[in-house]
């Protein structure tokens, strides 16, 4: 579902922050992608949605290149960044509105999102104004986004980041979902624990390389995921 | 090691002309750029301002009234400052963006307002160079050189402009609080402002004969002394080295200001609050829904709701489209009467068709909300990378709102021409004409250069929306294109050919203009677009 293939990408410095980037996620996947602090996590993130370019590789999304056939692959695709700035002057209902028009749904965005709302429960801030959000209700507007339309693969940077107990414990159900309904989520997060009980898939990266990619059991064995990610993913 | 202060004063300055749009080992060039580009429009308005300071020099040295040249250069001075303060003190000194984290620092609250107060002076100085320094030069330049006049000239030049931005700050907190609790907060403030802005441009219409109405050895002459005072001081102390003036001028704008420091100081937190939005949430019925729209038509939506939520951005963006209906009825009004005279008729209906293109050109121009277009996205830039919708449909939904805003000013513009100057069915349609082709234009010509150069980086929509780079470029150009367009009439066509021909020459320009502009964006715009990286 999303491929990536021996992709490496610089900034303009000249330094290489993706240094020949290969994983596969299958339909079903829920992807762990961990990694420390300017490790490369959010650069891979923002070139699988085709919002930084690359020099060298290539990126899938249902097996449309995402560099060949954007605009396709977008459709396909779902993101939600770690810092979700959204256009302040809509109202929350006004911008899942606008998603809804972007992404050509129907009135079937009614029962998604009375349903979604509810799960995450900010119903009653709909009518504000983003500008009027805290960061948590920016967070659940953004996965609202993205769960809402029919997309195959979903691309979350710290999704749990903001938000509350409730909405946390909610969202990873929604996730688990998402993966058994066949749709496959690709996320990177500094919460090991939740990788580890959530995702049957992770990766780790470190310098701008994969260390580790595989099955959760292969990866961690009967070791914990913090101790094999401490150990420099070996 | 820079004090607290000065840091604060240093960030507050950078964070006005910074900008985004390259890295590494372009940046430099980049920079350098920008730089050149600030110098070459302070010299360009330095020598527009010599020019009118030169000519009303020679004005008044024959009338042995040279003292009104620094009465002049003071209420140009007055003038820009109040503009530039009065859209500074909403999100720069109150209701910040960074107010939280200043708040949270083991910071004196008097340092930070004393450092935003401090950077918004040297700001208004640098518009006091350009509004004041002209006219002080040709008036020692035509009256003579004194040690008094131009020390008084420093002590006045560091002084004055203490005085707008108190007024100014006082007259934006009169609208904030008036509006803090009103439901419809942003179309009154809006209101407000486009009055505060028909007041300035109706003064600047009446310049000459208020300065005439000034007479410096009598304060008393007429009401405009009485409320222009602090000019009037100003001017005695530089022109005649009077001492007690020098003093009342110092008094006049140091105690305001520091009545406004010190209120500032005193209510800083509840100044804040009367600028930060706090409403109630609007009831929402999902069963009901909303309309479903075309991807064009939402991302169209969106961009009118940005321009018309923002009211700082609306008025800084489409302030020229306003200015060009007002001043569409101002000329119409004050329009001469030459009844009778069937010659002086053609001629005055010939000059009225000319200067009629001539605002069409200077006003559609001058403001223009696709220079900023790209830049004002800021951190939300990754939705629109992320979202299926195409680079066409990207630009041309915010050129359609530019469109739809500025387009009936134009047309309305045209329709009081018309009636007022008694224009023919021809005259109409090629001022129309000429209006759309200047509208497509500088919308194309706009979002090239912001395409070029963009930042995202701002904390304040005013950076991007008054100060940025690609406005700058934009302003520069409109002036420089409006000034060829009088130059190339008065030079070389007036009297061979008819305004109407020499409008719809202009007119074939703009096409041609307007045509290569298209061609560019076709071609390079969906590149310049992908390399846009946040």
């Amino acid at each position: 579902m999303l491929n990536i293939n021996n992709v490496h990408k610089s900034y303009k410095k000249g330094v290489e922050v993706l240094r020949g980037i290969s994983l596969n996620v299958e339909a079903g996947d829920l992807f762990a992608f961990v990694g420390q602090n300017g490790a490369g996590k959010t650069t891979l993130i923002k070139c699988c949605c085709g919002i930084h370019d690359f020099e060298q590789g290539e990126i899938l999304i249902d097996g449309v290149d995402i560099k060949k056939e954007p605009m396709r692959c977008k459709k396909n695709l779902a993101y939600v960044p770690d810092n979700p700035d959204m256009y302040s002057f809509l109202t929350g209902y006004g911008y899942i509105n606008f998603i809804c028009d972007v992404y050509g749904m129907g009135d079937e965005r009614k029962a998604r999102l009375e349903e979604l709302s509810r799960r995450l429960d900010i119903q009653k801030s709909l009518g504000l104004k983003i500008s009027e959000y805290s960061h948590g209700m920016k967070q659940k507007i953004a996965l609202i986004g993205a769960f809402i339309r029919n997309a195959k693969v979903l691309i979350f940077d710290e999704p749990f980041v903001g938000l509350d107990p409730f909405a946390s414990s909610e969202l990873k159900k929604m996730m688990r979902e998402f993966c058994d309904n066949g749709g496959c989520i690709f996320f990177s997060t500094h919460v090991l624990e939740v990788a580890e009980k959530l995702c049957n898939k992770v990766a780790i990266i470190k310098a701008g390389q994969i260390v580790a990619s595989g099955t959760m059991q292969d990866i961690k064995g009967d070791k914990s995921l913090e101790e094999v990610f401490l150990a420099g993913g070996e | 090691m820079k004090s607290v202060f000065w840091q604060l004063v240093s960030l507050n300055i950078k964070s006005n002309f910074t900008a985004n749009y390259t890295t590494g080992a372009r940046k430099k060039a980049s920079q350098t750029g920008t730089m050149v580009l600030y110098l070459v429009l302070v010299v360009y308005l330095l020598g527009v301002f010599g020019w009118t300071a030169y000519t009303m020099a020679q004005q008044y040295a024959s009338a042995n009234m040279t003292e009104l040249l620094v009465v002049a250069g003071l209420l140009y001075s007055l003038l820009f400052i109040v503009l530039n303060t009065i859209f500074s003190v909403n999100r720069y000194i109150l209701g910040a963006k960074d107010y939280d984290f200043l708040m949270s620092m083991p910071i004196k609250k008097s340092t930070i307002i004393l450092s935003k107060f401090a950077s918004l002076l040297l700001l208004c100085y640098a518009f006091e160079f350009l509004g004041l320094l002209p006219f002080l030069v040709m008036y020692f330049a035509f009256s003579g050189v004194t040690v008094l006049g131009i020390l008084f000239s420093i002590v006045a030049f560091i002084v004055f402009p203490l005085f707008p931005i108190a007024i100014s700050y006082l007259l934006w907190l009169f609208i904030g609080w008036i509006t803090q609790n009103l439901p419809q907060k942003q179309l009154i403030t809006i209101i407000f402002s486009v009055l505060l802005l028909f007041g300035i441009l109706y003064l600047s219409m009446y310049f000459n004969e208020l300065l005439t109405a000034f007479d410096l050895n009598n304060v008393n002459a007429s009401i405009a002394t009485v409320i222009l005072y602090p000019l009037i001081s100003t001017a005695q102390a530089i022109c005649f080295g009077n001492w007690l003036s020098l003093l009342w001028t110092i008094l006049i704008c140091v105690i305001p200001f520091v009545f406004v420091v010190f209120l500032t100081q005193r209510f800083y937190t509840g100044l804040n609050y009367i600028f930060v939005a706090h409403p109630k949430a609007k009831k929402v019925d999902i069963a009901k829904g909303q309309k479903v729209r075309s991807p064009f038509f939402a991302m169209y939506r969106k961009e009118m709701q940005c321009l018309v939520g923002a009211p700082m951005y609306m008025l800084n963006t489409c302030m020229g489209a306003i200015m060009l209906i007002v001043l569409s009825i101002i000329m119409g009004v004050t329009m001469q009467d030459v009844s009778g005279d069937v010659d002086a008729i053609n001629v005055l209906k010939d000059m009225n068709l000319f200067l009629s293109g001539f605002y069409i050109i200077l006003m559609l121009a001058m403001t223009n909300p696709m220079a900023s277009s790209i830049s004002l996205e800021g951190k939300t830039w990754w939705q629109l990378k992320s979202m299926p919708v195409s680079f066409n449909q990207i630009i041309w939904s915010k050129m359609l709102v530019y469109i739809t805003f500025f387009a009936p000013c134009a047309v309305i513009s045209v329709i009081i021409s018309c009636i007022c100057y008694g224009l023919s069915v021809w005259a109409g349609a090629v001022l129309l004409l000429l209006s759309m082709l200047v509208l497509l234009f500088f919308g194309l010509f706009g979002l090239v250069l912001n395409l070029k150069k963009y930042n995202f980086n701002w904390t304040n929509e005013i950076m991007v929306v008054k100060q940025g780079a690609p406005v700058m470029i934009n302003m520069l150009v409109a002036f420089a294109i409006a000034f060829l367009f009088l130059i190339l009439y008065f030079v070389l066509f007036m009297g061979l050919i008819s305004s109407l021909l020499y409008l719809g020459i202009i007119c074939i320009l703009f096409a041609i203009g307007t045509t290569i502009l298209l061609v560019y964006i076709n071609k390079n715009g969906k590149q310049l677009f992908d390399a846009i990286e946040c």
